[in-house]
């Protein structure tokens, strides 16, 4: 009997895992992969690229996500990813973390990629404000347009590109 | 012919003029061969058997190397932080090890989860299953133990781990706390090994010395013929061939040979001075012996002389031991020996066995041709029986193994959804096909567990695909499962066949399947010498057959002599399909030397029968002689040897163990075909009119 809350304590986190990844990508697969890839190339302008590797890997993240934080943690960390992926990071809002005014003050900011790593990685706070430029407006909503077309329902989401580009 | 005897008087005389020259030259020669040759001793078969493996020239061709596959099992008190600790140290010790590539335990393994609190996210993770405290390891193993199953043991007394490495690794140099054993194809013996093995045998022929003949002369003489024909047989093989290895299997044929012959002539000078001095007692010796020892030669060369063109070296090398030996055992028996005995006197010449010679004599003299005949009738049924079985169902050839890990190659140029498939297609067959297989582990069997982590519900698609070798990636999970163009199977075998688990694979041809594992190479090879081994005896036993009645000038003795040997090997045969014994090429091993070494009693029980016979003895005198003689001869080496190859079933090596049970069981039973068929055989042939008057 002394066991079973430490089974519990394993499973249930599997369980609700394996629950919760069930709808993830039954909806990316509405679309075909071609036509994924076209719209992911139409927004690759507003990434934050990085990693030097040939083959693309498509990041939808929102930066106060715990695991988005945890994920990108994994790819600063790991130099040897780096060389062999190619990381093209978009921010996409979860609702319930109510982000957008923080992924404006990224977007907006001169490095994007080194305030998302402080953030994210170092846990910096970003100050934000309410006023966003419409250019950045534009490209929070082109981001957000694609990633309900493809599906993106989780962070981090991830898409790889098949072929070595 | 049997009823010449030949005048040795001269031979007698100058032999024993000049002892200390011939034994002092058989010395020197001796100790300059072996100073020479500097033998490379070799106790596992694998690197013969490697050396022909037209598996591993097919795996070379495609650049990949050889696996040696050990499996190392620790045995802990109790599982707590420390002996968890003390185990993970373990497995950085293997893995640093020189030539190990990859260490498979539970300590290298990893749990595959999905580590999410809320419905959004979508993060795989990777946790090393050691990083958990050790209540939740065994909780986790408990809860998922298929993955698990044969790194560690359900009561956690006992953690696998199983070492791929390049070369053999030296395990008892390793700091293991533990009580622990290991298995590994072993390819270069131990200077122990062999010091046991000469140990053994040592102490056998001094205790036969002592309990049958009553001295030590008979163990200085059986030690001394048997080391000089060891050196010079290895010396003039590796000046024939080049080859300086030696197999332990090599040396046992040579001893059993040697004794084999020095036994016939020592017996016959120890018995001899019983009425005569020990002067007279060796030319005896060597007169009665020189012409039957004389013929075994040419029944060995014609008949196992096939042997030496056989596309194989290690069958080749043994065909060689047999009969190098016996020619050198003839030459060292002839000279070195009378020049060694002529130095000593015997002072207890009786030999007790004489009584169970005159036993026998009284029993067979009066046999019951029926019988005979029934048995006969029996034992071509065997035969008949044996051969159909042979060619309908060939389990008889099978291995059974247990906790056998098997690993492959695949050549892939991308993991694509049609490479899963193709492999998936494979295993399903593999395991439909082949009962036993209790894991196959692959780069696919990890790309569903990490899918599985990420999205249960549906079938794998493309994009999953990528997502699950990313994560593969960024975990570097993948190093063990797949090299640059290949990717790597293990497989993990119990209670299997493991020849019919070659053949499968051999003959799988919907994905290219390149076995990589030295055991599995060398039980590959193995299967391709025994239908030559199988065939190569039977036609040996036609051959001694027809040696013998040319030798004899009667074709009713020919047909004794293929009898004698083909009974013990039908009859073994038999047992060995009764008591479901795998027919391998160690069984086949120890039939040649049975082979050899019948032939040789045949020979000599047909010489001393017919020469008393043709001197005008009667049917039961002759078989007296013939008893005394050469039969007491037989018995003593033939248990001498028992004892030898019953003790080899002692070693760690399976090809060891197994040659040395075969090997025990075949004499015995040969033994029990010379002294009770034998015998009757040639009672059944006899033609000579017991009234002729005897010839001077």
């Amino acid at each position: 009997m002394k066991c079973i809350p430490k089974i519990l304590s394993i499973l249930l986190p599997l369980v609700v895992a394996l629950f919760c990844m069930s709808g993830t990508q039954t909806d990316a697969a509405e679309l075909s992969s071609k036509n994924t890839m076209l719209l992911l190339e139409g927004i690759e302008q507003h990434a934050m690229i990085y990693g030097e590797g040939e083959r693309k890997v498509y990041v939808f993240v929102d930066p106060k996500c715990p695991h988005s934080q945890d994920f990108i943690s994994m790819i600063n960390e790991n130099s040897k990813m780096r060389t062999m992926y190619r990381y093209y990071i978009f921010f996409y809002e979860l609702k319930r973390f109510n982000s957008h005014d923080l992924i404006a003050a990224i977007y907006e900011s001169a490095a994007p990629l080194q305030r998302t790593l402080e953030v994210m990685v170092g846990g910096k706070e970003m100050r934000t404000s309410n006023q966003i430029e419409p250019k950045i407006e534009t490209k929070i909503g082109d981001i957000a347009r694609v990633a309900d077309e493809i599906g993106v329902s989780k962070r981090p989401y991830l898409i790889i590109a098949k072929k070595w580009d | 012919m049997y009823y010449h005897t030949p005048n040795t008087s001269r031979f007698i005389t100058i032999i024993r003029r000049f002892r200390i020259v011939i034994i002092t030259l058989f010395l020197l020669i001796s100790a300059v061969a072996l100073c020479v040759l500097r033998p490379e001793l070799i106790s596992s078969d694998t690197m013969f058997w490697l050396s022909e493996s037209k598996q591993l020239q097919k795996t070379q061709q495609q650049a990949y190397s050889k696996i040696y596959v050990g499996r190392l099992s620790v045995k802990v008190p109790s599982f707590d932080e420390a002996t968890k600790n003390t185990l993970q140290s373990l497995q950085t010790e293997l893995e640093h090890s020189d030539g190990v590539e990859q260490v498979e335990s539970l300590f290298s393994a990893y749990m595959i989860f999905n580590d999410q609190s809320s419905e959004e996210s979508a993060l795989v993770k990777a946790l090393p299953i050691a990083q958990m405290t050790t209540p939740k390891m065994i909780t986790f193993i408990h809860t998922f133990p298929e993955p698990y199953r044969r790194f560690v043991r359900d009561d956690f007394r006992q953690f696998h781990f199983i070492i791929h490495s390049k070369k053999p690794i030296q395990i008892d140099r390793m700091n293991i706390s533990y009580p622990y054993e290991y298995s590994e194809p072993m390819v270069k013996a131990e200077l122990s090994h062999y010091l046991w093995y000469v140990g053994i045998i040592l102490l056998v022929i001094i205790a036969m010395s002592q309990i049958i003949f009553k001295n030590f002369i008979a163990a200085l003489g059986a030690i001394s013929v048997t080391v000089i024909t060891l050196i010079w047989t290895f010396s003039l093989i590796y000046l024939l061939t080049g080859n300086k290895q030696i197999h332990i299997a090599m040396s046992l044929m040579v001893v059993s040979i040697a004794i084999g012959h020095y036994l016939y002539f020592y017996y016959r000078w120890h018995v001899s001075q019983f009425k005569s001095d020990p002067n007279v007692a060796l030319e005896k010796s060597i007169n009665r012996n020189l012409l039957p020892a004389l013929w075994t030669l040419p029944v060995l060369i014609i008949s196992l002389g096939s042997l030496l063109f056989a596309d194989s070296l290690i069958v080749s090398m043994m065909s060689l031991s047999l009969m190098v030996s016996s020619a050198v055992a003839y030459i060292v028996s002839i000279l070195f020996l009378p020049a060694l005995l002529s130095y000593f006197t015997v002072t207890h010449p009786k030999i007790g066995l004489a009584r169970v010679c005159y036993w026998f004599a009284n029993q067979e003299v009066h046999y019951n041709p029926k019988l005979l005949q029934r048995f006969i009738i029996v034992s071509l049924i065997i035969l008949v029986f044996v051969g159909i079985r042979l060619y309908t169902a060939p389990t008889l050839f099978e291995r059974s193994v247990d906790n056998e890990t098997m690993t492959l190659k695949v050549p892939f140029k991308e993991i694509d959804l049609s490479t899963l498939h193709k492999i998936d297609a494979f295993e399903h067959e593999f395991r439909a096909q082949n009962p036993g297989v209790v894991k196959v582990d692959s780069v696919v069997t990890l790309l569903k567990r990490v899918d599985l982590a990420y999205n249960p519900k549906n079938s794998l698609d493309e994009q999953r695909l990528l997502q699950a070798l990313f994560f593969l990636d960024l975990y570097d999970l993948k190093q063990s499962y797949m090299d640059k163009d290949s990717l790597n199977i293990t497989i993990t075998l119990n209670n299997a066949d493991h020849s019919g688990i070659i053949r499968f694979l051999e003959s799988y041809k919907a994905l290219p399947i390149y076995i990589t594992d030295v055991d599995s190479l060398s039980q590959s090879s193995k299967m391709d010498k025994t239908l030559l081994l199988v065939s190569s005896l039977f036609s040996a036993l036609f051959i001694i057959a027809l040696v013998m009645g040319i030798i004899f000038r009667s074709s009713a003795i020919g047909l004794v002599g293929f009898a004698s040997n083909a009974i013990p090997i039908i009859w073994f045969v038999l047992f060995m399909i009764l008591f479901k014994f795998e027919l391998s090429i160690e069984a086949l091993i120890a039939m040649t030397i049975s082979v050899g070494l019948t032939s040789d009693t045949i020979i000599h029980f047909g010489y001393k029968y017919f020469r008393s016979r043709y001197f005008g003895r009667s049917r039961k005198h002759a078989l007296e002689i013939m008893f005394f003689y050469a039969g007491v001869p037989a018995i003593i080496s033939a248990s001498v040897l028992m004892i030898v190859f019953a003790l080899l079933t002692l070693t760690h090596l399976q090809s060891l163990q197994l040659i040395g049970a075969y090997g025990a069981v075949l004499m015995l039973i040969s033994l029990l075909s010379d002294l009770f068929i034998l015998p009757v055989l040639l009672l059944a042939v006899d033609r000579h009119d017991t009234n002729k008057t005897m010839p001077q």
